[in-house]
């Protein structure tokens, strides 16, 4: 594993670091305590509409449908989580680097054996492993719903997959934006700024002409959870959340390769 | 260990290091001097591998830093003017992560870690979090991961700046304990600091090496010989008389009265002569009445005013000319 050498050692210390830090701590907390009352209530919601949808079946037969309230939950719940995590990944992702460019500690990077594939994969693991812990509750909410109403469980776990996959890449293209600045604040924002763009690109995506309109849905994110989000796994969401990421660790790469030939100036 | 020729880094259009050339032999220990700006923090970054220079050579035990720079990195400690550390993290498990960083085998990193803790006075401070440690700790923190990998040549820059005069001269008994093992590059601009704790001085002004010698040889060379002041009661009229005609005195004033009747005198002495057995016979033989002598070196502090001095005035004189 020489090319990602010293990448191991990264991940571990940027995991731990995250678990010492208060501000991972109260993100946690809010994210857990946003994503408990979204639960709650989304259900309460669904649990509303099914019995209605069940009043309707027994008044007037068969012109009325039985809602399937777990997928209908599933449903609503995964659309807010995707929502939320655009604004919880770019927290997660500001100090990847500029805090080392800032702390001076790149210099310590820079000066052991380790390559730029290594401190790239390290980091991103590192933030992509507790990322995955924060979406391990919101996991289990639908779980633990799926298992008392007797439901099928793919469609919510090819959910969770589109979240992970999702998030993935949001990690991605925020680590490189924290690889070209050398302060959190700044970095959060633009990686706010990123997030953004991507998301809601396809939006004009009408007023365009039409060879292009195809060209820019495509790069929308939110347009490749949708598929995943009612129980489809196709190639064409695949292969985009393969290349949205690989494009925005080349360009970390090449940001580190930049930093290593002209030289970071620590404060 | 190392071998530097005519070293440049250029950042755009300004040149922070312009033709530096030096040799270090192993074990010495050597200190990089000039004032802040001079060049001497890129010229350590670059021996250690942190960025490529622009243009020249740099060896370290004969691996170019470019050319094989994994060479150089496991051979290299290195102390930045900013320590290099996680404040969240405890000194030890801080160890343990450069340790592995550093690519030392798994079954040695105990033992290493430890040593560093015990070489650097540690011990007790070992499972504090960083943030909480004192400047001067926080330095030897720094110092601890520098020599972790047990490297061959140590690279610090400013170690001890920053710390009040205590925590230096702890820093500066732990350098020399270093020393021992280690071949040790040292940078300061506090000269009567570097001076201390080294064998040879290498002097940077404006990225050119502009003197590299022992501390004792520069002087020599450039301080010319001892200053004396001699304090005399008598006549100050004879007294200037006959001090200058002194064998060996090359240059002779009379600066004040400090007290009714006596006078401070400064003496410059040829070079390699002690002028004062002959200067006390004179003064007393001559009637008048002795009351102090002492001498002192030129101290780095002059000669260093002196070379960038010097320097700084060829470089007007060519402006002029221009």
């Amino acid at each position: 594993m020489r090319f990602l050498r010293g990448g191991w050692a990264i991940c571990k210390r940027e995991l731990h670091s995250y678990f010492v830090s208060p501000v991972a701590y109260a993100l946690l907390a809010i994210f857990w305590l946003a994503e408990g009352i979204f639960f709650v209530s989304i259900l309460g919601y669904w649990a509303a509409q099914g019995r209605n949808a069940d009043a309707r079946v027994q008044e007037f037969g068969a012109e009325g449908n039985l809602l399937n309230v777990p997928a209908m939950v599933a449903g609503s719940f995964l659309d807010v989580t995707a929502l939320v995590l655009m604004f919880v990944v770019p927290i997660i992702a500001m100090g990847l680097l500029s805090e080392e460019k800032r702390r001076g500690t790149m210099d310590l990077l820079l000066t052991s054996p380790v390559s730029n594939a290594g401190i790239m994969w390290g980091k991103f693991c590192g933030a992509y492993v507790f990322l995955l812990f924060m979406l391990t509750p919101p996991f289990l909410f639908q779980f633990v719903m799926d298992f008392y109403g007797d439901n099928e469980f793919g469609t919510f776990v090819t959910g969770f997959l589109g979240l992970a996959l999702m998030s993935a890449s949001m990690l991605a293209a925020t680590l490189w934006v924290s690889s070209i600045t050398k302060n959190q604040v700044v970095s959060a924002f633009a990686g706010y700024g990123v997030l953004m763009v991507f998301w809601f690109i396809d939006a004009p995506a009408n007023l365009l002409p039409s060879i292009y309109q195809d060209g820019v849905r495509w790069l929308s994110i939110h347009n490749h959870f949708g598929d995943f989000r009612v129980g489809v796994i196709s190639g064409r969401d695949l292969n985009y959340f393969v290349w949205f990421p690989a494009f925005f660790l080349f360009l970390t790469y090449t940001a580190l390769e930049s930093i290593r030939w002209r030289g970071v100036r620590s404060s | 260990m190392i071998h530097v020729e005519n070293l440049v880094k250029r950042y755009g259009s300004n040149a922070a290091v312009d033709g530096v050339s030096f040799d270090v032999a192993a074990g010495e220990v050597v200190g990089l001097l000039g004032p802040n700006g001079a060049g001497k923090s890129t010229t350590m970054r670059i021996l250690t591998g942190a960025m490529p220079p622009t243009d020249g050579i740099a060896e370290v035990a004969g691996h170019d830093v470019v050319e094989a720079p994994l060479d150089v990195k496991s051979r290299v400690g290195y102390l930045p003017e900013v320590p290099p550390l996680y404040p969240e993290m405890k000194v030890r498990s801080f160890l343990k992560f450069v340790a592995e960083l550093k690519g030392v085998p798994r079954r040695d990193r105990k033992a290493r870690v430890e040593s560093a803790l015990s070489r650097c006075w540690l011990e007790e401070r070992a499972d504090q979090p960083i943030e909480q440690l004192s400047k001067g700790y926080k330095q030897r923190v720094g110092l601890a991961q520098a020599i972790l990998h047990d490297p061959e040549l140590l690279i610090l820059d400013e170690p001890t700046s920053g710390l009040d005069p205590r925590q230096i001269i702890e820093v500066r008994q732990l350098i020399r304990d270093l020393a021992g093992d280690h071949t040790v590059v040292l940078s300061s601009h506090i000269l009567s600091e570097i001076s201390a704790s080294v064998q040879r001085v290498v002097v940077i002004n404006e990225g050119k090496v502009v003197a590299a010698d022992s501390v004792d040889e520069l002087s020599r060379r450039f301080g010319g010989g001892d200053q004396v002041t001699v304090q005399v009661r008598g006549d100050a009229d004879a007294l200037r008389r006959m001090l200058p005609s002194l064998p060996g005195v090359a240059d002779a004033r009379i600066v004040e009265d400090v007290e009714s009747d006596v006078w401070r005198c400064d003496l410059s002495a040829a070079p390699d002569t002690d002028v004062r057995p002959r200067v006390a016979a004179a003064v007393v033989n001559a009637g008048f009445e002795l009351i102090g002598m002492t001498r002192r070196e030129m101290g780095l502090e002059e000669i260093f005013l002196r070379l960038t001095d010097e320097v700084n005035q060829d470089a007007d004189a060519e402006d002029q000319a221009a």
